[in-house]
């Protein structure tokens, strides 16, 4: 599975929505399926999934799907 | 000058120049407060009272965590209304139910009124605020509160929490729920300033604005303190923040033990409190000195509180040590409301019956050992396991759920699994991290006939 693969199933999962929702545009708080609760369960998905760990600045910041890429990409992850 | 509103909580600084609510854009002072909510009630008393023939008003808010919808609250307070808040986010139907069981006069919102009928109601000389116990989640029975339980409450919490005038809290939590309101009142009273912010805390603009304004307490449920945990919130620099306070639930000890110690190290403070809507909101309070030993302890009865055990017999025992957790103070409901019909009068209970199993221990300080009661809170909010089977059952499904905090827990036969998964997803009851699906062949009834729940919550504890 490519790293976007893997992105796009991560977010999907951990936010309970279907994968073609999933697009570089998606925000934070603009579905409501994407509330505070949910961003933590991301956070550990990602986490997980590309053996990383976040730190606060990286969480609180990880205000899209796409800076969800280039935070991930200070991590070594290329997409 | 306008003269100073006649609220109990708020009558005592709005002729002061200091800062009563914020937002993202804008402040308030307690002067412009008063005078906002003097306009608004001469344009609201023409439109909703002056027609009434001497009648108070009943109307529904949906209060929103705004300026404005503090000051539709107070306006109607200072009309002598009765208010239902509701959460901001509950949905039409929700609304739609509340005003066929209530027929108030009039629903308001962000400084709109939008008036629905002009007939007098049938009011309790005391009743004054209605809360739903059912947050966002559905049209639950509505817990009914007089000016005097909202001063009493007010009164004990100033008693022990260290608010004072030159604070600014930051509210997250809803106005319409019972903490959420206690910390707008509290603050009022003393004349301190309750901010606002559109951000959660997981966004960079929230941890701007604690530094910045800069917050002196925060307040949350279980779930706020797990993102703050998440957040390594206690590697954060806030010189400012002097205290913060957890209810509306249990939080896990483990994370109650590191804010303690965190408090504890950093010379604030941590309170965990433990309360009900039939209370108010507050009915126990414990700091972080105690918890460091007992993370699962509520503490002991607020001030001008008091707590009892129910023995299993059904009385009333100070000497017992478990039971049923039962509170008499001034801060005790007048008593439930589902229709109209029920806010023509109440019969005071002097004691509540929490629904809580406690246990007391030789400090005086009591544990939470198990609930009576059938509701379990999600996320923070409450959600009536009775209601969620009656919303199945309206969709020909057969559930009986039982659950702990965070968890719901639906039963049905295998025959209709199919049936349930379908509603979940097309209804979205709950979110599916949630809930659980539990399939069973046959239910296992009671010698009255009724369903056996706790089979049902057997079924779950061996499942985890």
């Amino acid at each position: 599975m490519s790293n976007q693969e893997k992105l796009v199933q991560a977010f999907s999962d951990a936010l309970g929505i279907a994968q073609d929702l999933v697009q570089d545009t998606l925000e934070y708080n603009t579905i409501k399926e994407w509330d505070s609760t949910a961003h933590m369960v991301l956070i550990s998905e990602l986490e997980t999934v590309f053996d990383v760990m976040l730190d606060t600045d990286d969480i609180i910041d990880m205000s899209s799907v796409a800076k969800a890429k280039s935070i991930l990409g200070k991590y070594d992850v290329t997409f | 000058m306008t003269s100073a509103l006649d609220i109990p909580f708020v009558k005592a600084h709005l002729n002061s120049s200091a800062i009563a609510l914020q937002d993202d854009t804008q402040a308030v002072s307690y002067v412009d407060l008063n005078s906002r909510v003097h306009a608004q009630a001469k344009s609201w008393r023409s439109a909703l009272v002056d027609t009434l023939s001497g009648s108070r008003p009943l109307v529904i808010v949906k209060m929103h965590n705004t300026i404005d919808s503090v000051v539709d609250y107070l306006t109607l307070l200072s009309l002598d209304g009765v208010v239902l808040l509701l959460h901001p986010d509950c949905s039409d139907e929700i609304l739609q139910t509340y005003v066929t069981k209530l027929k108030p006069n009039a629903i308001a919102e962000q400084g709109a009124l939008e008036v629905l009928h002009q007939m007098p109601v049938l009011l309790d000389c005391q009743v004054s605020v209605l809360l739903s116990t059912s947050g966002s989640t559905g049209a639950g029975k509505c817990v009914a509160l007089s000016q005097d339980n909202l001063l009493s409450n007010c009164n004990s919490i100033l008693a022990y929490l260290p608010i004072i005038p030159t604070d600014n809290t930051l509210l997250t939590l809803p106005l319409s729920y019972s903490y959420g309101l206690s910390v707008l009142h509290t603050h009022l009273k003393v004349g301190a300033t309750i901010c606002f912010t559109q951000y959660g805390a997981v966004e960079r603009q929230f941890w701007s604005k604690v530094k910045e304004t800069p917050i002196h307490s925060l307040s949350g449920v279980p779930s706020f303190y797990e993102i703050l945990n998440r957040l390594r919130f206690t590697r954060m620099a806030l010189p400012e923040l002097r205290y913060f306070t957890q209810a509306g639930g249990r939080l896990r000890d483990e994370l109650v033990t590191q804010f303690a110690r965190y408090a504890e190290e950093n010379d604030k403070s941590f309170f965990v409190m433990y309360g009900q809507t039939e209370a108010t909101a507050r009915m126990a309070y414990t700091k972080q000195n105690t918890l460091l030993n007992k993370p699962d302890t509520i503490g002991k009865a607020i001030p001008g509180g008091e707590f009892a055990l129910k023995t299993a017999q059904g009385e009333l025992s100070s000497t017992a040590v478990e039971g049923e957790l039962c509170y008499k103070g001034g801060n005790v409901m007048l008593g439930y409301v589902s229709t109209q019909d029920d806010l023509s009068s109440f019969i005071k209970q002097s004691w509540l019956n929490t629904g809580d199993l406690a246990r007391r221990d030789r400090d005086g300080d009591y544990k939470i050992v198990g609930r009576q009661k059938r509701f379990i809170k999600i996320a923070g909010e409450r959600m009536n396991l009775d209601a969620i089977e009656t919303v199945f059952e309206k969709m020909g499904i057969e559930a009986h759920c039982v659950g702990t905090d965070d968890l719901l827990v639906i039963c049905v036969l295998s025959s209709m699994v199919s049936k349930l998964h379908q509603a979940l997803e097309s209804h979205q009851i709950i979110a599916k991290r949630h809930r659980k699906v539990v399939e069973l062949e046959q239910w296992k009834l009671l010698e009255n006939g009724k369903i056996d729940y706790s089979f049902l919550i057997g079924l779950m504890e061996r499942d985890e």
